[in-house]
């Protein structure tokens, strides 16, 4: 494990120290002043961030957040990559490389993907089947990576993981189902589910969790959220279903459920901010949305998704989807057009 | 049976039309631009060479339109139209109302112009992205012709000719194929030149609606270019200085990339990135394959030219046996 500075060890174990008394509703130090002091060292050891500046932030919301694409094009972070403990890559379906979120260890990661998801998710099984590539074979997929975490939620959690190379096991999936026989916590991407849907499925016993996460827009398809949900809901009436929101470029995750907005943990602060301009929007405002996420101290602390929502005056986050898109390039029509030119779907 | 009479008396009656009414989403002043940059390219004289292209017309045609370009169907649709053939054809969403006056043109006229949404006739044409295109074609039946026109991307090389590729990245407010994404200079004065000139044309040609996604994908290269170049930029429009590993083909509206570089280096240059269509250019480039044309003349492209290698003019016909 590699550690960093003494400066920013410091700053990780005051992070730390944030979430479990964040958690235990405990005073704790106050966000903003922490992620200014992170910022600021972030800034003296990453010269992107140094270079999107312009000034000294006041506050929060003057902090750059690093816009998603700009992990493609830039080594992003504090960690230069021969000092990577851990590297979480993006998939790079939208074209383009593959964005790096570098880590000196996953010891942030880890302890507030876990904290939160048992919050969030209270009584979860620790039997994981998981409709995803085996995080053994790959060790950059932070998806892959936070739900072998969940084995912990009982002493003897196992997993199995059924989407080698992203293409759907279905038999090995079933199968798993059928021998364990118990509840367990069913990971799935939103079109893994969606295929999974599309055959013959072992049923989830009842205190089971099935956990969706992944948007509907895919390369070819695009998935209506709620008709997925309500299948889902049918298919396994006795399983507890729960959303899951989270970015390879962020090291904390937002959980919900299909009617429910999504719940950020205490130390990632949700803006949703006007695309144009950037300036942060009111709550209840539908924007493009930022995070602030304390456990980044690795790389950093401001993220720009180019997903649009609404952040609520409690701090939730309702998702609508990716901003609306006009194509950047070219001539363009959508996919869907072309399959309501075949009159499908 | 040709039609290019009656053709002519079409493209007079959208010559009379108001473009500023049509969801363009443009500025009336650039809607009207492109609007009569469009039909001006469909002089009679323009018509009759094209007629003279060789081969067989089609009895029926179907043409799909993209939405980046709300004028893009018109040249396509007079070729076809002057050649007899009948022709249905989907707009775009987000180009309704324009598509209902470019039909409503027609009608009492002795040509068959109708919207439609099936994908029926002997012949599909279509304008749209990579995977749409892979997707319409796999839809087909296999004996249908099908030309697809996917995405592609244009760049200039700028000495002198600033106010010209500024319009250029003003027409249609730098969406589509022909519009210089990317602009090449060796220049020492080139960013402070195409800033002036940007700001010049969005006094001439204001820029119109922008969608988020655009928006954001303007910051984020606003980003990149903080980072590793320069930004210029002023309301409405922006440059982004890059240095030459860092430009990527995105035609982002009113915000071009530029990038220094020496002549030579150019050819290797846009070979980083296939589907490149147009070259703006004052001088001839060893380039094959590409449209090359005048600065100022990349988003008002000749009826009679070759499209994404073909000539148009005789894509709209039926090869000669």
């Amino acid at each position: 494990m590699n550690l960093p500075d003494g400066a920013g060890a410091a700053l990780s174990l005051r992070v730390l120290a944030f979430m479990d008394r964040s958690l235990k509703s405990a005073a704790h130090e106050d966000f903003d002043a922490l992620a200014l002091e992170i910022h600021r060292w972030q800034r003296e050891r990453d010269p992107v961030l140094a270079a999107l500046t312009e000034a000294e932030p006041r506050c929060l919301a003057e902090i750059p957040a690093v816009p998603v694409g700009l992990f493609k094009d830039l080594p992003v972070g504090t960690v230069p990559p021969r000092e990577a403990f851990v590297v979480f890559r993006t998939s790079g379906t939208t074209g383009g490389g593959r964005g790096e979120h570098r880590l000196r260890n996953s010891m942030l990661y880890d302890h507030g993907a876990f904290a939160w998801a048992q919050v969030c998710v209270p009584g979860a099984p620790a039997d994981i089947v998981a409709l995803l590539d085996d995080p053994t074979q790959t060790p950059d997929s932070s998806l892959a990576h936070m739900v072998n975490l969940f084995t912990k939620f009982g002493p003897h959690g196992t997993a199995s993981w059924h989407a080698p190379g992203g293409r759907l096991d279905r038999d090995a999936a079933n199968a798993r189902l059928r021998t364990l026989g118990k509840p367990v916590f069913f990971a799935t991407t939103a079109f893994a589910l969606a295929e999974f849907l599309d055959g013959d499925t072992a049923h989830l016993p009842r205190g089971s969790v099935l956990m969706v996460t992944g948007g509907f827009k895919g390369r070819v398809h695009r998935l209506d959220g709620s008709q997925l949900y309500a299948a889902a809901q049918e298919r396994f009436p006795h399983a507890r279903l729960v959303t899951e929101y989270g970015m390879t470029e962020l090291s904390s995750q937002l959980w919900g459920t299909p009617n429910q907005a999504y719940r950020p943990p205490p130390w990632l602060r949700p803006i949703a901010v006007e695309p144009g301009s950037g300036r942060p929007l009111p709550a209840e405002t539908a924007g493009q949305l930022r995070f602030y996420d304390l456990c980044n101290v690795d790389s950093t602390l401001g993220v720009e998704t180019l997903d649009q929502g609404v952040v609520h005056a409690d701090g939730t986050v309702t998702l609508i989807g990716r901003l609306a898109d006009a194509p950047a390039r070219g001539c363009s029509l959508t996919v869907e057009e072309a399959w309501e030119l075949r009159g499908g779907r | 049976m040709n039609r290019w009479r009656e053709a002519r008396q079409w493209r007079d009656r959208l010559r009379n039309l108001d473009p500023s009414a049509f969801d363009t989403g443009l500025s009336p002043a650039g809607a009207g631009a492109a609007w009569n940059a469009a039909l001006e390219a469909l002089s009679d004289e323009a018509l009759e060479r094209a007629a003279e292209a060789p081969g067989v017309p089609w009895s029926s045609a179907t043409f799909i339109a993209a939405r980046t370009v709300f004028t893009a169907p018109i040249e396509w649709l007079a070729l076809l139209l002057g050649h007899g053939t009948a022709v249905r054809w989907k707009s775009a969403a987000g180009a309704r109302v324009s598509a209902q006056a470019i039909a409503a043109a027609a009608e009492d006229l002795p040509l068959t112009l109708q919207q439609d949404r099936s994908l029926s006739g002997e012949v599909i044409f279509a304008m749209g992205s990579d995977p749409t295109i892979a997707e319409i074609q796999a839809s087909l039946p296999a004996n249908t012709t099908f030309f697809g026109f996917g995405s592609r991307y244009s760049a200039a090389w700028i000495e002198g000719a600033w106010d010209a590729i500024a319009e250029d990245a003003a027409f249609y407010d730098g969406r589509g194929c022909f519009s210089p994404g990317v602009v090449f200079s060796s220049a020492p004065d080139a960013a402070e030149q195409l800033a002036a000139a940007m700001t010049s044309a969005q006094n001439r040609l204001p820029v119109g609606e922008i969608s988020d996604a655009e928006h954001a994908a303007i910051r984020a290269r606003r980003a990149l270019a903080k980072v590793t170049g320069k930004v210029f930029e002023g309301e409405g429009w922006s440059v982004h200085q890059l240095p030459a590993e860092r430009w990527t083909p995105a035609a982002l509206p009113r915000s071009i990339a530029l990038v220094s570089c020496a002549p030579d280096e150019l050819p290797q240059l846009l070979r980083r990135f296939p589907g490149l269509s147009t070259l703006g250019t004052e001088r001839t480039i060893a380039f094959a394959g590409i449209r090359q044309c005048l600065p100022g003349q990349m988003q008002k492209p000749a009826v009679n030219r070759v499209h994404d290698g073909i000539f148009l003019p005789a894509a709209v016909l039926r090869p000669n046996k």
